[in-house]
C-alpha cells in the first residue's frame, strides 16, 4: 500500500463522510464544493498515478477472440466517430483494436463520419501506426478514406459500392490505384465492421441496412455479416451491435477500458 | 517542446480552466471560451463539409478544370450531383428575407428523405431487435439438473449466471410494460407486477445514470491528465 493511496483514501474518505454527514443533518451541500470534490479526487488518482484492477468482460473476448481467429489479411474496417471531447473514453478502445488489427496482419479501411474524427484518427496513425507499426505500408496495409458528411446517407451508399461515395482516399488518391482496395466494393466485402462512437452508433442501423438492402446476398450470408459488426462506444447499451451467438444478449455489457487489458495492449497508461 | 507547441499546450490549457471556471460561476472567460468553441467547431464543420463533400463527391463529376485545380482525381461526369448543389444553394436562400420561403423545399427534402432511410432502419435495430433479444431461452443451453450442478459456477460465462441473467430481462420487461397499461387497475398480482415493474425503471435509470456519470468522470481524467502531463510536465 503507497502513500499516494492511503493520501488519497483519507482526502476521499473524508469528504464522503462530511457530505454524508451534512446531509443527515438536513443542511445543503453547495454545489460548487461537490464539484471541488470530484476534480480533487480525480486529480489525486492521476498525480499518485493510482491503478485499479481490470478485468476483460464477456465483450472484450468476443472482439478480442475474432480479431485473433480472423485469417491474417482480413478486411476490417475502423470508423473513427468521436470529438476530442470523448477521445479520453473512446480513443484507447480504437487505438488497442488498431494495434491488434495491424498485429494480426490485417488490413485496415479507416472511415469517419464525425468531421471531428479524422483530427484524432491522426493521433492514432502516428502514436501506434508510425510508432510501434513501421513496416506497414499506406495503401497495403491501411488507408484512410477520410471524412464524409452524411450519417446513415453515407451508410446506405458504401452498403452498395463505396466508390460512389469515396471517388479517393482522404489524399485523393484514386481508389483504383490502391492496391487494398483492388478486391473492395461494396461494404459487404470487408470482413468486420468496427465503430469507434461517442453518441447514437449509424453503423448499427447499417448492419441492418445491410440485410434488407436491395442487392443484399442470400441470408445466411446476411447473418454471418451481423456477426462481424462491432461498435466501440460510450452508450452501455450499443456497445456491441451484434456478437456471436453464444454471447448472451444480457452480456451485451459496456466494452469499457477492460480492452486495455489485452495481451496485445502497450498503450501509456492514462497517467 | 518548441515555444509555438508551448504556446499552443498553454493555450489549450486556458481554455479548459476557462470551460471549468463555469462550475464556479457564470463569467467573461467562460463567455469568451465558450463563444470561441462555437464558433471554431461550425468553422472546422463547414471547412470538412466543403473539401470532403464539395471537392470530394461534387467536383470531381462536374468539372474537369476544378478537379486539376483542386488536385482530385476526376471520374465520370455525373449531372444528377448538380441537383444536391442547387438545393444547397436554395437553402442558403433563407438568408435572404424575400426569398426565405423557398428554404423549405429542401429542408422538406432533407427530413423527407431522412425520416425515409431511417425508418426502416430504426424499426430493424431499434424495435424488431430489440424485441428478437427479449425472446430468450429461460433455460439455455439446459442439459439436464446433473449436469447444471456439475458444471456450476458464479462466473460471467456460467450458465447459472445466464440463466439469471434471462430471466431477469424477461420478467423486467414484462413487468415495465405491466406497469405502462393502465387499462386495467393495479391491483392483486398485478399491482405487485406493476409495482416490481417500477422498481425494474428506477434500477435501469439509475444505472444508466451511473454509467454516464462513470463515462464524464473519465472524460475529467483525459482532462487533468492533459493539465498535468502535457501542460506542467509533473507526471
Amino acid at each position: 500500500m503507497n502513500v499516494g493511496f492511503v493520501v488519497s483514501a483519507i482526502v476521499v474518505g473524508g469528504g464522503l463522510l462530511w457530505i454524508f454527514i451534512r446531509s443527515l443533518r438536513g443542511k445543503d451541500v453547495d454545489r460548487r464544493i461537490v464539484f471541488g470534490f470530484v476534480g480533487i479526487t480525480v486529480a489525486l488518482a492521476v498525480l499518485f498515478q493510482l491503478k485499479f484492477g481490470e478485468v476483460a468482460t464477456p465483450i472484450v473476448k468476443t472482439l478480442f477472440e475474432k480479431i485473433e481467429t480472423l485469417p491474417p489479411g482480413s478486411k476490417i474496417v475502423i470508423s473513427f466517430d468521436f470529438d476530442p471531447a470523448m477521445a479520453p473514453e473512446v480513443l484507447p478502445m480504437a487505438n488497442s483494436f488498431t494495434r491488434h488489427a495491424l498485429a494480426k496482419g490485417h488490413r485496415i479501411y479507416f472511415f469517419s463520419i464525425w468531421a471531428t474524427g479524422q483530427s484524432l484518427l491522426q493521433v492514432t496513425l502516428h502514436d501506434i501506426v508510425e510508432k510501434e507499426f513501421p513496416d506497414a505500408v499506406y495503401g497495403i496495409d491501411y488507408v484512410n478514406m477520410g471524412y464524409k458528411a452524411g450519417n446513415e446517407g453515407v451508410l446506405n451508399v458504401i452498403i452498395t459500392d463505396i466508390r460512389k461515395m469515396y471517388p479517393g482516399d482522404v489524399n485523393g488518391t484514386s481508389l483504383d490505384s490502391i492496391p487494398m482496395m483492388k478486391d473492395v466494393h461494396p461494404l459487404k466485402d470487408m470482413d468486420l465492421l468496427c465503430q469507434s462512437v461517442a453518441a447514437n452508433p449509424v453503423s448499427k442501423n447499417g448492419c441492418c441496412s445491410l440485410e434488407i438492402a436491395a442487392t443484399s446476398p442470400p441470408v445466411a450470408v446476411q447473418r454471418q455479416f451481423r456477426h462481424r459488426c462491432f461498435i466501440l462506444t460510450t452508450q452501455s447499451n450499443w456497445s456491441v451491435c451484434w456478437v456471436e451467438p453464444k454471447v448472451p444478449p444480457s452480456m451485451r455489457l459496456s466494452l469499457s477500458n477492460a480492452i486495455r487489458v489485452l495481451p496485445i495492449s502497450r498503450h501509456r497508461p492514462l497517467t | 517542446m518548441d515555444i509555438r507547441q508551448g504556446f499552443l499546450v498553454t493555450l489549450a490549457a486556458f481554455l479548459t480552466l476557462s470551460i471549468y471556471s463555469f462550475l464556479y460561476g457564470d463569467n467573461p472567460l467562460y463567455r469568451f471560451a465558450e463563444h470561441l468553441f462555437v464558433g471554431v467547431s461550425a468553422a472546422y464543420w463547414m471547412c470538412q463539409g466543403f473539401w470532403s463533400t464539395i471537392v470530394g463527391n461534387v467536383i470531381p463529376r462536374t468539372s474537369e478544370t476544378l478537379a486539376a485545380y483542386f488536385q482530385v482525381p476526376f471520374k465520370e461526369y455525373s449531372w444528377q450531383y448538380i441537383v444536391p448543389v442547387i438545393l444547397g444553394i436554395i437553402l442558403l436562400m433563407r438568408l435572404v428575407p424575400k426569398l426565405s420561403w423557398i428554404s423549405r423545399w429542401p429542408l422538406a427534402f432533407i427530413i423527407g428523405t431522412t425520416a425515409g432511410l431511417n425508418l426502416p432502419r430504426y424499426l430493424q435495430s431499434d424495435f424488431i431487435q430489440q424485441m428478437n433479444n427479449t425472446f430468450i431461452p429461460l433455460l439455455p443451453d439446459w442439459q439436464g439438473i446433473g449436469h447444471f450442478f456439475s458444471s456450476f459456477s458464479f462466473s460471467m460465462e456460467g450458465q447459472f449466471v445466464q440463466i439469471l441473467t434471462n430471466v431477469v430481462i424477461f420478467v423486467g420487461v414484462l413487468s415495465g410494460l405491466i406497469y405502462f397499461f393502465f387499462s386495467k387497475e393495479h391491483k392483486g398480482a398485478f399491482g405487485v407486477a406493476s409495482r416490481l415493474g417500477i422498481w425494474i425503471l428506477m434500477v435501469t435509470f439509475g444505472a444508466s445514470f451511473g454509467y454516464t456519470v462513470m463515462g464524464r468522470i473519465s472524460l475529467l481524467v483525459g482532462r487533468i491528465s492533459f493539465l498535468f502531463h502535457d501542460w506542467l510536465n509533473i507526471l
